[in-house]
């Protein structure tokens, strides 16, 4: 191959060197000169620094120049040769050079032919790494502004607030869900401290937390071994869970956080365990079981009541706790439960002993949330107590009606047998004044008089006895009574059996009462009666019947102006057989006002008296309503 | 006419005063008297002690007291009533006890009337005198004869 001509650009071989010699003192190209074996026959310090090799090592030899090019270059090596041999010149290319330090540089690199003796090769290297650098960085800007808008969108789509804080702990992103959870829009968090977000007594010590994690980052999950808490922008607060990630970028350590509110999470845990204490805490047996019968939860009350513990059952059919006898009722329950009944029903169940207990059952499904049922829960209550109770009630109830029956049947022989031989005794004595008075003289007849007398005094006791065991004997039948109404009548009855009284008789209108009819007629008789009788040497007799109102209750009462009572003996008037005046004064059985009494007591109310002896009494009585009378 | 009047009482001393207050009423009256209801309805149907009387001659009025030996009033009340020939006889049902439930079983079971014997003699004296009045007099009773 022959050597090409001299260069058009070159003039004289000095005038070359002299140029070669400046330009390559300039320090910005690398300049290196080798013959056509690949020698370099001289390098300047630009290259060298390019390369990281010393001029001796490249001169020597040591170094071939063909092996700093790495292979997947040299391709272009060649086809540059082979037109610097054709032409006198190679072509500019971009290549790559391998540094001592075995880094690679990229180079801009161009060639030209010196003409001589021997023909030598000028290559002019131009260090390209801060022009790719630039360009890769251009790059790299213009991905991470694409990313970062994706990154933005993917953060709006995540369920959680996310919070990305850099080491200062300034927020530097959030995303939408951040705007809603706590109430600010994003201007107002980009650029705050974190601790924004945080309740005010937690915010003293979080810098030093938010500092430890940065200096020991590592991915912590949620999952809180911790109560947290964030704050609104209204200022309220609520429970949340928090998870940390570091994140390297170019700026520095950031941390991404996501923010769940747990508020609901919580409400439900809180409600759970409170469900689950109630179950835990029931004296009733609260059993959950499969649609099979197998048995998948076991409270306390259960063990209580059936002996077993939940280890001993739990997987275990609840048909152990069936006695044979009622397996059919069992099935028939468990139908009705599959099909979503509640079903509720007395039974005998049977405990880990054997022995039987009646029990009161509630049987309800267990449905999941689209409403199927998916299990059985079963609460169970011992009325063994009840049973018993009952039992002894039912006896007692048979007991008092069989007495009540006995007192009856008593009654009944009281009135008949007891007041026949009066109606003997008064009546031979009544013949006898009748048809044989000439045969007596004034004694005589005197004393029959009071034989009639005695006898007539025990009839009225034995009325006024069986009138009173009439007003113990059954339940009052309430109803709304006009109280003003029966009196009127009262009234109007003692005035035609003694038609001489002038008394003057108030009654106030409308007086109304939920009591019994018959027991209300009784009371007012009695009342009325005595005012009646004890004014009977009054001069200007004065009956009234009013009412006051006294709190929430309504006081009745039955004042006159008649002989009246000392208060000594106030607590005496309502025993029966008690009598404050003597027989001839006033007769009386002294069974009236323990009847009166009794009629109010019946009715769960009060009776109580006022009086003045010559001046006057007042009977006061209540009938309450009927949901505060006491049997 | 003479009234025939059936008394039925057990108490003898009852039994003596009604007569004596019968006696004044102003009704011209002859009162048989049963000692307990058996007789009471032996006497009204002619059987047992008195199987020889005439049957067709029924009292103008029965007075009953309720509790009787052997066959209480209240089924004598009730045998009278079920019986066609006895079916109208007035009947007074007389007695001590005031029991309500005397008084609607006495009317359920038919009684004309119910009267409680007092214990005071003259009330007793009224009270026979305004009986045998009305049942002796006013009250008109369809024959038994004629009911066939």
């Amino acid at each position: 191959m022959s050597p090409p001509g001299p260069t058009r650009a070159a003039g004289t071989v000095a005038d070359v060197e002299a140029r070669f010699t400046r330009l390559s003192e300039c320090g910005i190209i690398g300049v290196v000169v080798g013959n056509l074996q690949g020698h370099v026959v001289e390098i300047n310090d630009t290259a060298l620094n390019l390369l990281g090799y010393s001029r001796e090592e490249l001169l020597s030899g040591q170094v071939r120049w063909a092996e700093l090019t790495p292979p997947e270059w040299r391709p272009v090596d060649v086809h540059a040769l082979e037109q610097l041999t054709a032409t006198g010149v190679g072509g500019l290319r971009e290549k790559e050079y391998i540094r001592k330090d075995g880094k690679r540089v990229p180079v801009l690199v161009g060639s030209a032919m010196i003409a001589g003796e021997i023909p030598l090769a000028l290559s002019f290297i131009l260090d390209l790494t801060e022009r790719k650098e630039a360009e890769a960085t251009v790059e790299r800007l213009r991905l991470e502004r694409a990313s970062d808008a994706q990154f933005r969108a993917l953060l709006d789509t995540a369920p959680d607030a996310m919070v990305i804080v850099d080491c200062n702990g300034i927020m530097t992103l959030v995303n939408a869900q951040t705007e809603l959870l706590f109430g600010y829009s994003r201007s107002e968090l980009v650029g705050q401290a974190i601790e924004l977000l945080i309740p005010e007594r937690f915010q003293h010590g979080h810098p030093s937390h938010r500092q430890r994690y940065f200096q020991k980052h590592r991915v912590r999950p949620m999952g809180a071994e911790l109560e947290l808490y964030a704050r609104r922008k209204d200022g309220s607060e609520f429970p949340i869970e928090v998870s940390l990630s570091p994140l390297e970028t170019e700026s520095g350590l950031l941390v991404s956080s996501a923010i769940r509110d747990i508020s609901d999470r919580k409400h439900a845990e809180q409600q759970r365990a409170s469900l689950a204490a109630l179950v835990e805490a029931s004296d009733d047996a609260i059993i959950g079981k499969t649609l099979d019968g197998v048995v998948t939860s076991w409270n306390d009350g259960a063990h209580r009541l059936f002996g077993y513990s939940s280890s001993e059952i739990i997987g275990k059919p609840i048909l152990l706790l069936v006695p044979s006898e009622q397996l059919a009722e069992y099935e028939t329950v468990l139908d009705a439960v599959s099909r979503g009944e509640i079903v509720r029903f007395d039974t005998l169940r049977q405990r880990k002993d054997g022995s039987r207990v009646d029990v009161s059952v509630t049987v309800s499904p267990v449905r999941n949330l689209a409403g199927v049922v998916i299990g059985i829960s079963k609460v169970a209550r011992d009325v063994t107590h009840r049973r018993r109770t009952e039992r002894e009630l039912a006896r007692a109830k048979e007991a008092a009606e069989a007495a009540s029956r006995e007192l009856e049947a008593f009654s009944y022989s009281v009135a008949h047998d007891l007041r026949a031989p009066l109606r003997g005794m008064n009546g031979f004595a009544q013949v006898l004044l009748d048809e044989y008075k000439d045969k007596f003289d004034a004694d005589g007849q005197d004393w029959l008089n009071e034989i009639l007398l005695n006898a007539n005094r025990m009839g009225a006791l034995i009325d006024a006895l069986l009138s009173l065991s009439r007003v113990t004997r059954s339940e009052p039948r309430r109803q709304r009574v006009d109280l003003s109404a029966l009196a009127h009548a009262t009234v109007s009855r003692l005035a035609s059996q003694e038609p001489g009284r002038q008394v003057a008789v108030v009654i106030q209108s409308d007086l109304q009462a939920d009591v019994d009819p018959v027991l209300a007629g009784t009371l007012l008789d009695n009342l009325l009666g005595n005012a009646w009788k004890f004014t009977a040497k009054t001069a200007a007799a004065q009956i009234t019947l009013g009412a006051n109102e006294s709190g929430d209750e309504r006081v009745f009462y039955v004042r006159d102006n008649g002989a009246g009572f000392d208060m000594a003996y106030a607590r005496k008037l309502f025993a029966p057989f008690q009598r404050l005046h003597q027989n001839h004064e006033f007769p009386g059985t002294g069974i009236g006002l323990a009847t009166v009494q009794r009629v109010v007591r019946r009715h769960g109310g009060r009776i109580w008296a006022e009086g003045t002896p010559a001046a006057g009494a007042t009977f006061f009585f209540t009938i309450p309503r009927e949901s505060a009378h006491e049997p | 006419m003479t009234k025939l009047v059936l008394l039925v009482e057990d108490n003898a001393s009852d039994e003596k005063l009604t007569l004596l207050a019968l006696k004044k009423c102003p009704v011209e009256n002859q009162v048989a008297v049963a000692r307990d209801g058996a007789e009471a309805l032996d006497f009204l149907f002619a059987t047992g002690s008195h199987a020889t009387r005439d049957a067709s001659h029924l009292p103008t009025l029965v007075l009953l007291d309720l509790k009787l030996p052997k066959i209480d009033g209240l089924e004598v009340l009730r045998r009278i009533r079920a019986h066609d020939r006895t079916r109208d006889l007035p009947v007074v049902v007389l007695t001590s006890s005031r029991q309500d439930e005397d008084v609607t079983q006495g009317y359920a079971f038919g009684a004309n009337a119910y009267v409680r014997k007092p214990v005071d003699y003259g009330e007793f004296v009224d009270a026979a005198r305004t009986l045998g009045v009305f049942w002796l007099t006013i009250n008109e009773v369809p024959s038994p004869k004629l009911t066939r």
